[in-house]
């Protein structure tokens, strides 16, 4: 160790948990781009493979429970890593709870949330990689910006196409963004066919990750330096969030205690499979079972009203066709504050653990999870993003209903970002100024029918080209 | 060297069976037969069954156009060269 290195506190893990050791057959499900007949796109520029090597490994690995965590990301982590884990004291008087509520909180770092833990992987590899350029699409902000910080940290530039009805709620992430160097574009955009195609249908739409996310794919294909980088759903970046649910195993074993339930919130998966992915682990090695309950937006609810079938992540068409809970990638759903929940599918480790059970999963409107945020707020002195106060809400939900007398209900949530910048929607909630806004059953119905039709098309033998 | 890569293919890549039987010299990259996931699939298939580790310098399109295309670019490597990027 260089004498100017602070020695890493015992909390924070040296290396990744991966759960394609203990459950291999989680490896992604995935049918040929064949099956859609022509030829199959590649990345672009020559490449075969849209992310390096020793990152796409990761993705497939089922040798290795443990993968160190490289020196130069782990120094990276070490700079706000372990992230506190607290006992919710205050909350659990309030709500009356047979119950010891934890909490882990991913906010306090610079960008604000828990994306930071993989956007630092993912450059280190990048860069490693001879890539001078990142590209990618935003939901609610906090990958993108985590993404830019991260990228000004290994020198890449870095480009974000930001979903608009989010970047209009709140632009000052988008300074955020710009201040570490970052380019950022509102998608649906001019700048690329599939932005043009959404704006020719809708000019005033609103947009989607899917769509932000292929404009980002449609980019990066055009320039030889540039690569996509994704931030959440695939393995590799659930991987790199497992450092959440490893320090909580550790600090809660030092206050002797295990949770009968961890709970978070669901985009595609990346903050619930970074909490929740090392319980598995942990009660594999303890014997001691332990609930996960994934907590989605009612607007996004692709695992309670979903189909566990094959589909794309983004608008573009390039991304492999996976097996996946998703509402379909042309469901365009309602404009919420909690922007990073809006994603179409679950990613697909997430969606085979619901798939057998492992996982369960519950839709909350945002009104129920503002109030919920605001709660906590109040007792904690923690502002939860709009995402991770959709996991306090489900928390809630489930202490309320559990037994008042007996042994304590022992549950662990997770706050994956703060709601700094979402304090508007705050206002507005406190204000009246809200809807609850769930899934538009129109607009529900003809995604799914499409998605059903789209899998009985690639279900046949492709047509000889 | 070509009937075990062949082989290999044909039973764990091949989406359907009218690709079948696949000739040594038949496209892999525009039949859609190697997409990101299978190649990858197959790049960890040859580290294993030849000894050697790949790196990003050499998933260039050349070497994996056919069965024929990934056996000169195996013969090619000299024996136990890392490459660049692991």
């Amino acid at each position: 160790m260089d004498d100017n290195r602070v020695p890493a506190d015992p909390h924070l893990p040296t290396h990744w948990f991966n759960i394609l050791h203990d459950r291999p057959q989680y490896v992604t499900s995935a049918v040929s781009r064949s099956r859609l007949g022509g030829e199959a796109k590649t990345a672009g520029h020559g490449a075969l493979l849209q992310q390096p090597l020793s990152l796409a490994r990761q993705s497939v690995n089922t040798s290795d429970r443990y993968i160190p965590i490289p020196d130069e990301v782990l120094d990276l982590y070490a700079q706000y890593r372990p992230t506190p884990l607290r006992r919710a004291a205050r909350l659990e008087e309030r709500l009356g709870a047979n119950a010891r509520i934890y909490y882990k909180y991913e906010g306090a770092n610079l960008t604000g949330s828990h994306k930071l833990n993989t956007a630092l992987a993912q450059a280190y590899y990048y860069s490693r990689a001879g890539v001078k350029h990142l590209v990618t699409g935003t939901g609610a902000g906090q990958w993108g910006t985590a993404l830019a910080y991260a990228c000004q940290l290994m020198g890449l530039r870095c480009t974000i196409f930001w979903v608009r009805s989010t970047l209009r709620q709140k632009p000052i992430r988008g300074e955020m963004m710009r201040l570490f160097g970052a380019v950022v574009h509102e998608s649906p955009s001019n700048l690329t066919e599939v932005g043009r195609k959404a704006l020719k249908e809708d000019p005033e739409g609103i947009g989607t990750l899917a769509g932000a996310t292929g404009e980002a794919l449609a980019l990066a294909a055009e320039d030889s330096e540039a690569r996509f980088a994704v931030g959440s759903g695939e393995n590799s970046v659930l991987l790199h969030q497992t450092v959440i649910g490893e320090e909580a195993i550790s600090q809660l074993a030092a206050l002797g205690d295990f949770p009968d339930c961890v709970i978070a919130c669901m985009g595609a998966g990346s903050n619930f499979g970074g909490i929740t992915l090392p319980f598995l682990g942990a009660a594999k090695d303890s014997g001691r079972p332990v609930r996960l309950v994934a907590v989605e937006s009612a607007a996004c609810p692709k695992l309670t009203r979903g189909r566990y079938l094959y589909d794309l992540s983004d608008a573009l068409g390039t991304t492999p066709i996976t097996k996946i809970y998703s509402l379909g990638s042309t469901y365009v759903p309602p404009p919420v504050y909690a922007g990073g929940l809006r994603h179409h599918s679950a990613g697909p480790l997430v969606s085979a653990m619901y798939a057998d059970g492992s996982v369960e999963a519950m839709a909350i409107d945002q009104i129920t999870s503002f109030r919920a945020g605001m709660l906590f707020c109040e007792t904690e002195g923690v502002l939860p993003a709009p995402e991770a106060a959709h996991a306090v809400a489900g928390m809630m939900d489930l202490v309320s209903r559990y037994p008042r007398q007996g042994p304590p209900l022992v549950i662990l949530v997770n706050i994956s970002g703060h709601g700094l910048l979402d304090l508007g929607a705050y206002r507005r909630f406190a204000d009246g100024d809200m809807e609850a806004v769930t899934a538009d059953e129109d607009s529900l119905s003809q995604s799914l029918s499409a998605l059903e039709a789209f899998n009985q098309r690639i279900a046949e033998p492709a047509k000889a080209p | 060297m070509e009937a075990v890569i062949n082989d290999y293919i044909s039973r764990e890549l091949v989406p359907d069976a009218s690709l079948l039987p696949l000739a040594n010299d038949a496209s892999l990259l525009e039949s859609g037969i190697l997409d990101s996931l299978s190649l990858l699939r197959l790049v960890i298939f040859l580290e294993e069954r030849f000894g050697i580790t790949m790196g990003d310098t050499d998933l260039l399109p050349e070497n994996f156009a056919s069965v024929n295309a990934i056996c000169a670019y195996l013969r090619a490597r000299e024996p136990g060269k890392e490459a660049a990027h692991g």
